[in-house]
């Protein structure tokens, strides 16, 4: 009885054994499968996190792509109104002085035996309306050129004008030209105004100021270029001062860039044309 | 004799159309202005008939000027000068008034007959 009581015991210790060992074998492999489960589940979220960065990535790429395309087509109209502007102003303002011209060579020749005195004044014109117009045209050409190149500055064309208005009465100029400013300004329109400006004011200078020197200055100040002309000359009493004297088109100049003007004078204290025109505008073409 | 007033930006074609004027027989050169901005003064002290007036000028335009002179001196012939048949400012200008239009690159030899038909 005893006997069997210990077999029994025996026989339920080793049932019991290999049932532990059955259920730890169940275990290890729920564990490894639970393993096995998590690391798919990992797996998963990162193919996951793949293709969301992917899907990211090219909306970012078609975002800048778009974004690209929009500027550039800006970019285009720009210059596609810049063309048609100048193409406009150029067949409005040189086509009425070609007119002018051609209405002097009809009003010549009409009038060639009856009134030679007259019809030689109009030759006359027609000779400094054709030289006028020569120097509007390479302004025009110059202003169209690329702003980097040295023989394209306007520095240089600066120069040359003072040259010829200022220099040829003794008047010394001095330049203090950012030439890194100078050199992006591109758009045709603030190069031409820019010239005119300084030759409207160059002009006035060598007629009615009596001065000895003149400052040019070119440079930037915040989101401003300012453009201004010193002499130090006998200046003027603005009130009592007509437009005829080419002030007037230097502000009209300043206006067409988007900026203001300033002349500060007081007789026997010279004369300072400050023009300010915004940054943006040198480069953009509209 | 016509009196005929000249409004344009362009000195030279100021002068030229000047000239043409004065040696016309028909025609009395009555001023020059080279734009708009005192147009009503300028009327006033000139007594033109007919005005040739451009249509791009600084400060104020051709079109403006025609508004402000058929405003007050309704009588006086408009004649609107311009490069660009196809220009809608000169459709505009018509519209306030104006009575035509001529083109800067045509001759001008029959201007004066055109003009003593208004």
């Amino acid at each position: 009885m005893e006997l069997k009581s210990k077999l029994n015991w025996k026989t339920f210790r080793t049932t019991q054994i290999q049932i532990s060992g059955i259920e730890n074998a169940a275990l290890k492999k729920e564990a490894k499968v639970l393993k096995l489960s998590i690391n798919e589940i990992k797996q998963n979220r990162r193919i996951n996190n793949l293709w969301f960065a992917f899907i990211i990535l090219i909306l970012l790429l078609v975002s800048a792509g778009l974004l690209w395309y929009l500027y550039h087509q800006k970019q285009k109209l720009r210059v596609t109104n810049l063309k048609s502007k100048i193409s406009r102003d150029l067949h409005d303002d040189i086509g009425a002085s070609l007119s002018s011209i051609h209405i002097f060579g009809d009003l010549a020749t009409s009038v060639w035996d009856t009134k030679p005195q007259q019809s030689k004044e109009m030759v006359n014109k027609i000779t400094m309306q054709s030289k006028d117009l020569m120097e509007r045209m390479s302004d025009i050409v110059w202003s169209l050129k690329p702003p980097g190149d040295e023989q394209n500055s306007l520095t240089i064309k600066f120069r040359n004008f003072s040259h010829d208005f200022l220099a040829a009465r003794g008047i010394k100029t001095l330049f203090d030209i950012d030439e890194k400013l100078a050199a992006i300004i591109e758009n045709p329109l603030v190069r031409t105004n820019l010239l005119l400006i300084a030759k409207e004011a160059m002009n006035n200078i060598a007629k009615y100021s009596g001065a000895d020197q003149v400052v040019i200055s070119l440079r930037k100040e915040k989101e401003e270029v300012i453009f201004s002309i010193t002499d130090n000359g006998k200046g003027f009493d603005r009130p009592l001062t007509n437009n005829g004297n080419g002030l007037h088109n230097i502000e009209q100049r300043c206006s067409q860039l988007k900026g203001s003007c300033l002349i500060n004078t007081f007789p026997g204290k010279g004369v300072t044309i400050i023009c300010r025109f915004p940054v943006a505008i040198i480069s953009h073409t509209d | 004799m016509i009196r005929v007033a000249v409004y344009d930006d362009n000195k030279h074609r100021r002068e030229s159309l000047q000239a043409f004027i004065s040696l016309s027989s028909e025609l009395k050169h009555a001023g020059s202005f080279e734009n708009c901005a005192n147009i009503l003064q300028d009327v006033a002290a000139t007594f033109p008939d007919i005005i040739l007036m451009d249509i791009e000028m600084p400060v104020v335009n051709g079109l403006q000027g025609v508004k402000l002179v058929k405003k007050q001196y309704p009588h006086i012939k408009i004649i609107m000068q311009t490069a660009f048949d196809d220009d809608d400012k000169i459709f505009a200008a018509l519209q306030a008034g104006a009575e035509g239009y001529i083109l800067k690159q045509l001759p001008l030899f029959k201007l004066p007959k055109a003009l003593m038909k208004l």
